[in-house]
């Protein structure tokens, strides 16, 4: 098993990109709002306007 | 006859009072609204092209604020190049600005801002983040401008203003990265540690050639170092300080198992004898660490939310000037002895003394006394209080920290202070199964030193890394984690993470009245009309009489189609106006009979409160005012005596209305006339006779005994100051959702108790095998991931909420 002496230092040096990749992402705010960007994917799939909207949401609901 | 909503409005709900006014065409549809705020935000959002808004949203939008002149002024004042340097943050052309928004409902709301604004010339860039309601906005200098962003923001319907990082939330942004980079460390290089000592385990049976044996036990070692000094460094100094201040907890727990495998693992990379325990090091920290990072971003969260919202001052108010001119400044910008000219309807920006004026000022802030009270020149007035009737001139005598409102935010740290902590069950199971492991380890580690010595040492790692509680480190933040998540979209925000334990352990329940049991908004109950007008006509003569003014009892009125002319006020009394060249009077029944002279009509009961409206021919109707029950009070006072626990109703409001309401919803102990003080002083009367006491209010008088009771929540409508002090937050305003909310904790604490249970049987079942000599790494692994899984797995049960009731029919 030599290629073992050429993959660990190859693994090792991707740990470290990975590493570096990941405080970047950090560093970034990429982590900061979890929630957001899913909701807003799903709005904008929506932004043709449908044939028949179901009057559901149509009134607003009671509850303020 | 009933005030009765014939019709909802479309974009807020709110009943909508007589025949409907205004209406604009949404979807294809004539829809009706209730103030002409509400449509010309649904117009603004039509034209914009964004109606499907309408679709998406699940919740209805929040009715908008009517523009003030100061609210337009201020935008003015940010557009000022000196005022807006230190708010904003310049690239080269670019400038950048943080905004809190308020208003936000749903995710809807975030798309219709994001969408609209990005829209706008000259802005590049608009992003909300739902959970802390913050917009991040950044332009091209010059295309478009702050004040402009703001006065946009408006038009959708939603209250904004210009956000300052302050010291703590910045630090709290920086440690939740810190928490994260340490955590990504952890997994990342725990992975390649792992592969590179999984080889060498006996059971894989590979026949690794000595130099490659050393190889993968250096380079195991190299990936384990960043591990425990890096990853771990905030366990170690935990257990330092344990170990100091001679309290030993999980920490030292963790410490213990995380250090000794790893010199162990030192010792046998460099002597090539013995185990490698390098994955159980990066396990443990992966999942310790996970733990405390779900457990403080549950928590974090919802605290950052919140502790934005104490706006008790306004931005900016108006000074008077040398030449008796007013002009909009800043609050920072105050000095002492400066002139203020506080508007009715204005807050009052700093403590002073009046010396031209004479209006009433509401200061439930200090008192929570919901009644406006008169003050002239010479009374003092006090920060933080709602100028009410006419225009008042203030001397400031105190500012910023002077003032008596700061008293009150100390006030309430040392309440906070003095909070009665909440035992923590997985605390005190951590303490007790680190003194029987240790006291095991030690008994073991000497049995074998006497028969085998060169073997103890093996044993005595095995034991350590067999009963390491990483699963007990995460029994409790998983299960806390899921159910906040639950309990967040029952709409109970958790700032404080004491509150699903805490609500397991209550035995008192103490409410407020006004905004908690009730709607806290005195709505019309009755009209009583006593000449030929009907009551419609009557209730439009009032509300043209009590449009656009700030008093509460105002506000019960509708928004009213016409205004009168020549109004005037008279403090304490009632107003005064022209409709339709016809002079009237509303408010106190002397005041409107004084205008005809005539005989004074009975007042129709003795319950409620009255206002009179009249002419010059006489009295025209009686308004029955009240601040009505919540609907759903009586099933959240039944979950409470189901459960056995003390009601107690304490209220700053001195009327007979604190005894009906205990009457109607059969409540233990009524009390009315309460200051601050004496509220808190009954909570902690009732603490020292040793009772668990959630409070659950929302006015800023009950500030100190939120802050006090071992468990409190307050209303979404409660004051910032009351939002902030309070343990959780009903974001929901129903308080159906807090009897859910009650089954939840209990069952969460069940699913902690069952997660300890397995994770203290685990660690007793590995213990003997580790004992006798029998545990290896790859059993220690395999047994660790189990547990710890199980434990999660057992936790995430917690965020499947129970098949909701169908929801009410819509009844608009």
């Amino acid at each position: 098993m030599p290629a073992l002496y050429i993959m660990i230092p190859a693994a090792l040096l991707l740990v470290g990109a990975a590493v570096w990749l990941f405080f970047w992402a950090v560093d970034s705010g990429q982590y900061d709002d979890l929630d957001s960007p899913a909701h807003s994917i799903l709005f904008d799939d929506e932004d043709a306007p449908r044939p028949s909207v179901p009057a559901r949401n149509e009134q607003a609901p009671p509850d303020a | 006859m009933k005030a009765e909503a014939q019709a909802s409005c479309y974009h807020c709900a709110l009943p909508i009072v007589g025949p409907p006014r205004y209406a604009a065409v949404v979807r294809g549809a004539q829809r009706s609204f209730c103030c002409p705020g509400c449509q010309a935000v649904a117009e603004t959002i039509v034209s914009a092209g964004l109606d499907s808004f309408y679709v998406h949203r699940t919740v209805a939008s929040h009715t908008p604020m009517p523009l003030s002149e100061a609210v337009a002024d201020e935008w003015a004042l940010y557009d000022r190049p000196d005022v807006q340097a230190p708010r904003v943050q310049r690239q080269g052309d670019q400038v950048q600005a943080v905004l809190q928004v308020e208003g936000i409902q749903c995710a809807a709301c975030g798309w219709l801002i994001e969408k609209r604004l990005s829209a706008l010339a000259g802005v590049r860039e608009a992003q909300l983040n739902l959970s802390t309601h913050q917009l991040q906005v950044s332009w091209q200098d010059g295309h478009a401008s702050l004040g402009g962003l703001l006065a946009e923001l408006h038009r959708l319907g939603y209250g904004a203003s210009v956000w300052q990082a302050d010291e703590a939330s910045a630090q709290r942004t920086r440690d939740n990265r810190q928490a994260l980079r340490r955590l990504g460390v952890a997994g990342l290089l725990w992975f390649q540690a792992m592969m590179a000592t999984m080889p060498t385990w006996p059971q894989f049976n590979l026949d690794l050639s000595p130099e490659l044996h050393l190889l993968l036990r250096w380079a195991a070692m190299f990936l384990t170092t960043p591990i425990v000094f890096y990853s771990c460094a905030p366990l170690l100094r935990g257990a330092l300080r344990d170990v100091r201040s001679g309290h030993p907890g999980m920490d030292l727990s963790v410490s213990l198992a995380i250090g000794g495998a790893y010199l162990a693992g030192i010792w046998t990379a460099i002597s090539g004898h013995g185990d490698l325990y390098f994955d159980a090091v990066g396990m443990f920290a992966l999942f310790v660490l996970s733990g405390r990072y779900l457990e403080g971003r549950a928590r974090e969260r919802t605290a950052t939310a919140t502790a934005r919202l104490v706006k008790l001052l306004p931005v900016s108010c108006l000074r008077l000037t040398a030449d008796e001119q007013t002009e909009r400044v800043l609050l920072s910008d105050l000095c002492l002895g400066d002139r203020l000219w506080v508007l009715p309807g204005a807050v009052i920006a700093a403590d002073g003394c009046i010396i031209a004026g004479d209006s009433s000022v509401d200061e439930s802030l200090l008192t929570g006394e919901p009644r406006a009270l008169r003050r002239t020149v010479g009374d003092s007035v006090t920060a933080g209080t709602l100028n009410v009737d006419s225009p008042l001139q203030v001397q400031i005598l105190a500012l910023g920290e002077q003032t008596r409102l700061s008293a009150i935010l100390r006030l309430l740290q040392r309440a906070q202070a003095y909070k009665p902590r909440i035992a923590v069950l997985a605390d005190r199971a951590a303490r007790w199964f680190l003194g029987a492991s240790l006291l095991a380890a030690v008994l073991v580690g000497g049995l074998w030193w006497h028969l085998e010595p060169a073997r103890a040492f093996w044993v005595v790692l095995a034991m350590l890394v067999a009963t390491c509680p990483c699963a007990l480190a995460l029994a409790t933040p998983a299960a806390l984690t899921a159910a906040t998540g639950s309990l967040h979209r029952l709409g109970l925000l958790l700032t404080r993470g004491h509150v699903l334990e805490g609500l397991e352990q209550v035995d008192t329940v103490v409410f407020d009245k006004t905004g908690t049991l009730t709607e806290g908004r005195v709505s019309v109950r009755e009209v009583l009309p006593l000449a030929g007008l009907d009551a419609p006509q009557c209730l439009a003569l009032a509300a043209a009489l009590q449009g656009h003014c700030e008093h509460p009892i105002a506000r019960a009125f509708a928004r009213p189609a016409q205004a009168a002319e020549r109004m005037h006020n008279s403090p304490g009394a009632g107003r005064q106006g022209w409709v339709e060249g016809r002079c009237l009077r509303i408010g106190h029944r002397d005041y409107v009979m004084q205008l005809s002279a005539a005989p004074a009509p009975a007042l129709p009961s003795e319950h409620g409160q009255w206002v009179l409206l009249g002419d010059a021919d006489g009295a025209l109707a009686w308004f029955g005012l009240d601040d009505p029950l919540r609907s759903d009070a009586a099933a959240l006072l039944a979950a409470c005596r189901r459960r056995g626990w003390r009601t107690l109703l304490l209220s700053g409001d001195r009327s007979a209305s604190v005894a009906q309401v205990a009457e109607h919803l059969n409540i233990d102990e009524a009390r009315g006339g309460l200051l601050p003080e004496d509220k808190l002083h009954i909570v902690q009367t009732l603490q020292r006779q040793g009772r668990r006491v959630l409070m659950i209010g929302d006015g800023i008088n009950d500030v100190p005994v939120l802050a006090a009771a071992d468990v409190s929540i307050a209303m979404a409508g409660a004051s910032d100051l009351a939002r902030t002090s309070a343990d959780a937050l009903l974001l929901s305003n129903r308080l159906s959702s807090l009897v859910d909310a009650f089954d939840l904790a209990r069952r969460t604490r069940r699913i902690i108790r069952q997660n300890l249970a397995w994770a203290c049987l685990y660690n007793g079942l590995m213990l003997p095998f580790a004992a006798l000599g029998w545990l290896d790494p790859l059993w220690a692994a395999a047994g660790m991931s189990i547990s710890s899984l199980t434990v999660v797995l057992n936790a995430l049960r917690l965020g499947r909420l129970k098949e909701r009731r169908p929801c009410p029919p819509c009844t608009s």
